[in-house]
């Protein structure tokens, strides 16, 4: 009986530090990051998605979930930028139980530099504060075109304006605490404005510079609070010299801040046509990367193959850099979990791959994790 | 009658399929089906050509780097002969050979490192004292590796005012007499230089003087539309990369990959694990060859991963992509011995103390084994 007893407290002492370390991942695991991004679901899809994670993600070993969030969260520290139908504290409260639940470790997401406009909207960073506008002589169109005669994809905020790091660094903390996440994801994917000729603070910095102060300057916020960085990787890679083009790839002159960054930034790495063999760049440089295909399962299973390869015969150096593997889906989340049980809603319908219908985020993710518990049996 | 047509037709196709097979095979899996070999000394020539055309030939090989360093008898600076060097007859016997298979030859004179093996300096340094980056360190009566000197090899000081005269006159007769329209300047394992003592290159900025004596190189070879090939292994990170200080760099010259001209081929090599370098070096823009050396099974993974690399890259990745080459680092005669079975004082240091099976031969055989059905498979 007294044996017992003393061991209790033993099995307790056991199962917290497991808990506690949800987070760690496993640098023996076939594939460290599990991940899954998606858009955060609106307050009606709520209670859809915390079924999702149960149901499908769990089951698969997900065990990373960026949350694409950027303003639909009621924020309390600047309320006007949030969304006119964003989660509330109590809503992301429910996804953050069941994360936690299942172990599953969630960075939200708010897009830094570029994707500050979609199509024809200001984003609400440049709606509220219309003084960050990277290129305010670009006017937003009444029917957007791509490609247009301003090159505008997307706006994007100024990062030398002096007021724009104390509106960020509030809802980036706002967010990290409310999700209790101990990593943030900048995006920075596809800035295609960025030191502006027309600037008067940013015209003649080397882009390079302004893109690498940019990102040590919200790692460094976040690192105060012990807090990761993650990012796409597209802008530290040459899209001429490479031919990997400008939207997985930079045009615009960002590619030496690869030598620029600190290297506990975690590099997301996405290419969806072929399976590009970048992400041994990014782990020669000394990053941890994560690949991150979207709706094409071949590729996401030669994707797959590679990572757990590139871990199989690294260095013992670098095969931590090789982090694993994050299925990205660039939808609507209800309109994803639409998709994934068969019905094809106008929502699910526009991620089709235009060149096969079987080629869908969700086949992918299919197919992807499928191939990731393969050849996680096979070791 | 219509079945005549068909059958016509079916020639023509089947004509023109393989014809455009034959124009295209260069541009295939493997541009570069490589090996890289020692020259041999003048007595070693026969048995080397028979070599050539019995073994290479056969198996396609297109490209031969051949490292002769002083092992010619140079008529600009004949000091610098090595004792019993090939004559330029003993050359145009190899050319000859090689031309007849169509083996491109890349002659190659070690630059900057390997001034020295063991603890006799080579001719450079021995003809021209004044040439040596570390003066101060005396070579050692019986060289053991690691000393307190870390003296692995000599280096020139590529900042003294007189070497280039010297190097581009060998290079340039080397070329010459090889028929050759690229060159070879080794620089691997490069571990003096820029020296705290050299008065020339004292703190000047190592990735800086190692890509200005590589495109000092390049732009005098080009003058004659000739191209610089090189060993790779200074342009990678050895600390952070894990892979040492042999295969990659301990002395800061990786960051020259971004202050040399894109046109060099990068001859990567790596015998342990098959390293996935080719594509820093192809992401850089440069073509690169990957080189195996005498591990069979990691050579076979080294060729699977450069048909896959050339198989699902961007267009303009493709072409860098370049092949394939085989290394012996044992004398021709040793390898062409231990080739055909025979192990003896010449080649047994080539054999992998792990396992009497990993050999250089081994290794040749098993990558253009594997390099075969590859294309075949294509």
């Amino acid at each position: 009986m007294k044996k017992i007893i003393r061991l209790i407290p033993i099995v307790a002492l056991l199962l917290m530090w497991q808990t506690g370390s949800f987070a760690q991942y496993s640098d023996d695991a076939v594939f460290p990051v599990k991940g899954f991004c998606i858009n955060a679901p609106s307050p009606q899809g709520l209670d859809r998605f915390v079924k999702f994670i149960r149901d499908e993600l769990a089951p698969r070993g997900v065990n990373t979930l960026f949350l694409l969030g950027d303003y639909n969260y009621k924020f309390e520290s600047y309320p006007q930028l949030a969304d006119s139908n964003a989660l509330s504290k109590k809503d992301v409260k429910k996804i953050v139980a069941a994360c936690k639940k299942y172990n599953i470790r969630i960075i939200p997401q708010i897009n830094l530099i570029g994707h500050q406009s979609w199509a024809g909207h200001l984003g609400n960073l440049l709606k509220n504060f219309p003084e960050f506008d990277e290129t305010p002589e670009v006017a937003m169109p009444e029917n957007y075109k791509w490609p247009n005669d301003d090159g505008l994809y997307c706006k994007s905020y100024c990062p030398l304006h002096p007021d724009v790091h104390k509106v960020l660094f509030a809802v980036i903390d706002e967010i990290c605490d409310v999700y209790e996440a101990d990593a943030f994801h900048g995006g920075m994917d596809e800035i295609f404005y960025l030191g502006s000729d027309k600037c008067p603070r940013c015209k003649g910095i080397d882009k390079a510079e302004l893109f690498a102060n940019e990102v040590r300057l919200i790692h460094d916020h976040l690192a105060q609070k012990n807090r990761e960085l993650w990012i796409w990787g597209d802008r530290f890679i040459n899209g001429k010299e490479t031919g990997i083009g400008f939207w997985e790839a930079s045009y615009n002159y960002t590619w030496r801040a690869i030598d620029m960054v600190p290297k506990d930034v975690v590099i997301c790495d996405w290419h969806y046509e072929r399976p590009d063999q970048t992400p041994v760049y990014f782990a020669m440089h000394g990053f941890r990367v994560v690949t991150c295909p979207w709706r094409t399962p071949f590729k996401a299973v030669l994707q797959t193959e590679d990572m757990a390869r590139w871990r199989k015969y690294a260095t013992p150096e670098m095969k931590p850099k090789y982090y694993g593997m994050v299925l990205t889906t660039w939808m609507d989340n209800g309109g994803f979990i639409d998709g994934f049980y068969g019905n094809l809603t106008a929502n699910a319908k526009g991620a089709v791959h235009p060149k096969n219908a079987e080629f869908t985020p969700w086949d992918t993710f299919k197919a992807m994790y499928k191939r990731m518990d393969e050849l996680e049996k096979e070791k | 009658m219509k079945t005549k047509h068909i059958i016509l037709s079916f020639i023509l196709v089947l004509g023109f399929n393989l014809l455009s097979i034959a124009q295209e095979a260069p541009g295939k899996l493997f541009q570069v089906r490589g090996f890289c070999i020692g020259a041999p000394k003048p007595t070693g020539v026969d048995k080397f050509v028979k070599f050539i055309n019995e073994e290479l030939a056969t198996r396609k090989v297109n490209t031969l780097v051949l490292l002769v360093g002083y092992n010619y008898q140079y008529k600009t600076y004949p000091q610098l002969r090595d004792s019993g060097a090939l004559s330029k007859k003993d050359v145009k016997k190899i050319v000859a050979a090689c031309k007849k298979n169509n083996i491109r030859i890349i002659p190659d004179i070690n630059l900057l490192g390997h001034q020295s093996g063991g603890n006799k300096l080579n001719k450079l340094l021995e003809n021209f004292p004044e040439f040596d980056e570390t003066p101060y360190i005396k070579m050692p009566e019986k060289y053991v590796w690691p000393n307190k000197d870390n003296l692995y090899c000599k280096s020139y000081c590529p900042l003294h005012p007189e070497v280039h005269k010297v190097i581009f006159a060998c290079i340039d007769e080397l070329c010459d007499v090889f028929e050759a329209d690229a060159f070879h300047s080794g620089m691997d394992e490069i571990f003096y230089l820029g020296d705290d003592k050299c008065p020339r290159c004292k703190g000047v900025d190592k990735a800086k003087l190692f890509a200005d004596e590589v495109t000092l190189v390049r732009n005098h070879l080009k003058e004659k539309n000739r191209e610089l090939w090189m060993w790779a292994d200074r342009f990678i990170d050895g600390r952070s990369t894990g892979l040492g200080f042999w295969e990659a760099s301990y002395n800061y010259t990786w960051r020259a990959i971004d202050m040399v001209p894109k046109d060099i081929v990068m001859c990567d090599w790596h015998y342990e694990r098959p390293d996935q370098t080719a594509i820093y070096f192809a992401m850089n823009g440069f073509r690169v060859i990957t080189c195996p050396w005498r591990t069979p099974s990691t050579a076979e993974i080294q060729t699977e991963d450069m048909a896959r690399w050339v198989k699902y890259a961007s267009p303009e990745m493709k072409p860098r992509y370049y092949g394939m080459m085989q290394t012996c680092w044992t004398s021709p005669d040793g390898f062409i011995d231990g080739f055909y079975g025979t192990i003896n004082e010449k080649n047994k240091r080539a054999v992998h103390p792990k396992n009497p099976d990993w050999t250089p031969w081994d290794t040749f055989r098993a990558m253009y084994k594997k390099m075969d059905e590859l294309e075949t498979a294509q």
